[in-house]
């Protein structure tokens, strides 16, 4: 086994893994992914330079692979919905829950759910901020972008994910009234 | 009342108990993957498929054009060869016919090549989606194509092989070119729907099948269009098929299922190398198919024939192992378009039916499914 493999794979596999997962929220297709975030990393390990960290440089690439994942699933759409009339959509993500989210409560359940209706930045930020636990300059870096975008991108997401739940809620998602404080 | 349910800091703390989501496969199952996707994409730079369809209806097409040849490198007939194949058959009184393969050692062992006669040869995934295993079904013109294919598909099942790839897909040579194949998909088909590895595990069956069928290259169309799209893959219209120089191990997913003759993954720029390969294969995915008590002690090329002489200290104690060694250094000789190979040496003068200082012409196909 590849020497370079082996150690990235126990220092960030399961980082990486979870990354991806949570952007396609798909377990099949995140394991295709982070299979692609491999290849690409061992025919470029030579050229990481160390001017960010390699974690940073890891989830760089991550998520160039998502986003050339969701380009393909757009084309791929866009060419059905040209071949056919798809006059009616569904409006949930009619796929079961993963196992690990199944078995959580009823918030995290809706949680998941709404992450889909971010935009795949918001999803990025949001991802590698509250769920990897990275930093402001951590996701920053990942990213490519300015710590203003991050925070800019951040503010957004958490009000269309707070936006979503409240929607879902109100639709009947959410079983759980809570009570209001007096 | 309360206008929301959720601020930004509770957003925040559920977005923070999401739960860690771990990726079940081992390390090394990864790794294969990896290298097994390496491999096939540095193979063909675009790997376009064909299919073919175990479905009964399907084969009927198939057969029509006369899938049931033999195999790329095929040759004059063989008509007065010793049969010696297909006993890979269950036993009549068994029970389990899954249990047949690895059970005979005792008696007479199962040959995982068909030597003689006319094959159909499918490549097929197995059981975790890491190689692709040519199985080959015999032609049995007693009994009706159709319940050969049905029985032969419930038995891949058992053995581990995943042949649903092959539903509903047909396949058929060209009207004017006989070494093109066309490939038909319906938009049902699952691969539309597998992920990247599922993509990569059909055209790599596809190109399999293909090149047992002789054929160079294919063209595919989803129902009467031209062309697939797979989502991970992208647009593909046609596949060339280039012939290949691989070595043959052992591959058995566990010992519940049969031992079958697996080519590698990788190509070999001689024989020499690939049998060396076949001793010193590692990792868990393949076995080597020559054990490490037997000593090769040359290689020797006379024409399109092989010799291959084993040293005196060679010990063949196992006679499946051993057998079976034999029919994978005979597949790996045919994969470097040799057409017999003789064996010498090793202080022995057969091993099962292969008899030693005697020619004996490469296997028209291997690993074949019971024809009953």
């Amino acid at each position: 086994m590849d020497s370079i493999f082996d150690e990235l794979y126990e220092k960030y596999h399961q980082d990486l893994f979870q990354f991806l997962f949570y952007m396609v929220r798909n377990r099949e297709q995140a394991e295709d992914l982070v299979q692609e975030v491999y290849m690409k990393v061992l025919r470029s390990y030579d050229r990481f330079e160390g001017r960010s960290s390699e974690k940073t440089w890891l989830l760089s690439i991550a998520k160039h692979v998502a986003i050339d994942f969701f380009r393909k699933q757009r084309s791929w759409r866009y060419k059905i919905m040209k071949t056919f009339d798809w006059t009616v959509q569904p409006l949930h993500d009619p796929s079961p829950l993963p196992e690990e989210i199944a078995v959580q409560n009823e918030e995290i359940q809706l949680m998941y759910r709404c992450l889909g209706g971010c935009t795949i930045d918001q999803r990025l930020v949001v991802v590698l901020r509250f769920i990897q636990g990275l930093s402001v300059a951590e996701t920053a870096e990942a990213l490519g972008w300015t710590e203003s975008k991050v925070k800019t991108t951040q503010h957004r997401a958490l009000k269309r994910l707070r936006q979503q739940m409240e929607e879902e809620a109100a639709k009947g998602g959410w079983h759980h009234e809570k009570i209001p404080m007096e | 009342m309360r206008k929301s349910r959720w601020n930004e800091e509770e957003i925040q703390s559920l977005l923070k108990q999401m739960p860690q989501v771990k990726d079940r496969r081992s390390k090394e199952a990864i790794y294969r993957h990896i290298e097994f996707t390496s491999t096939s994409k540095q193979r063909s730079t675009r790997i376009v498929p064909t299919v073919v369809s175990l479905a009964a209806a399907c084969l009927f097409v198939v057969i029509s054009v006369s899938l049931y040849s033999s195999s790329p490198t095929n040759e004059s007939s063989k008509e007065q060869q010793p049969k010696m194949s297909i006993t890979m058959k269950a036993k009549e009184s068994a029970p389990e016919q899954n249990r047949t393969l690895q059970a005979d050692q005792a008696a007479a062992v199962s040959s995982r090549v068909i030597m003689s006669g006319k094959a159909v040869v499918f490549g097929l995934p197995d059981k975790s989606a890491q190689t692709i295993i040519p199985i080959s079904f015999v032609a049995n013109e007693q009994i009706a194509r159709d319940k050969q294919i049905e029985a032969a598909k419930s038995q891949l099942a058992e053995w581990g092989l995943d042949s649903r790839w092959f539903d509903g897909v047909g396949l058929s040579a060209a009207v004017d070119h006989p070494d093109v194949w066309i490939v038909r998909l319906p938009k049902t088909h699952p691969v539309f729907s597998s992920g990247s590895t599922g993509e990569t595990m059909f055209l790599a069956s596809v190109e399999e099948t293909v090149r047992w069928l002789g054929g160079t290259s294919v063209q595919f169309f989803t129902d009467t269009k031209k062309g697939i799209d797979l989502p991970n893959t992208g647009h593909l219209e046609a596949m060339t098929i280039s012939p290949k120089k691989r070595a043959y191990y052992f591959y058995q997913l566990d010992h519940s299922y049969p031992l079958f003759l697996a080519p590698s993954l990788q190509e070999f720029a001689t024989i020499e190398e690939a049998l060396y390969s076949m001793q010193h294969v590692t990792g868990d995915l393949f076995r080597p198919s020559i054990a490490k008590e037997v000593h090769i002690a040359s290689v020797q090329k006379q024409n399109d024939g092989l010799v291959v002489q084993f040293a005196a200290d060679s010990s063949f104690s196992d006679s499946a192992i051993s057998q079976w060694m034999l029919e994978a250094i005979l597949l790996t000789a045919k994969e470097f378009r040799f057409r017999s190979v003789t064996f010498t040496g090793g202080s022995v003068d057969h091993i099962g039916p292969y008899r030693f200082n005697e020619k004996i012409e490469v296997p028209v196909a291997p690993n074949p499914v019971p024809a009953h």
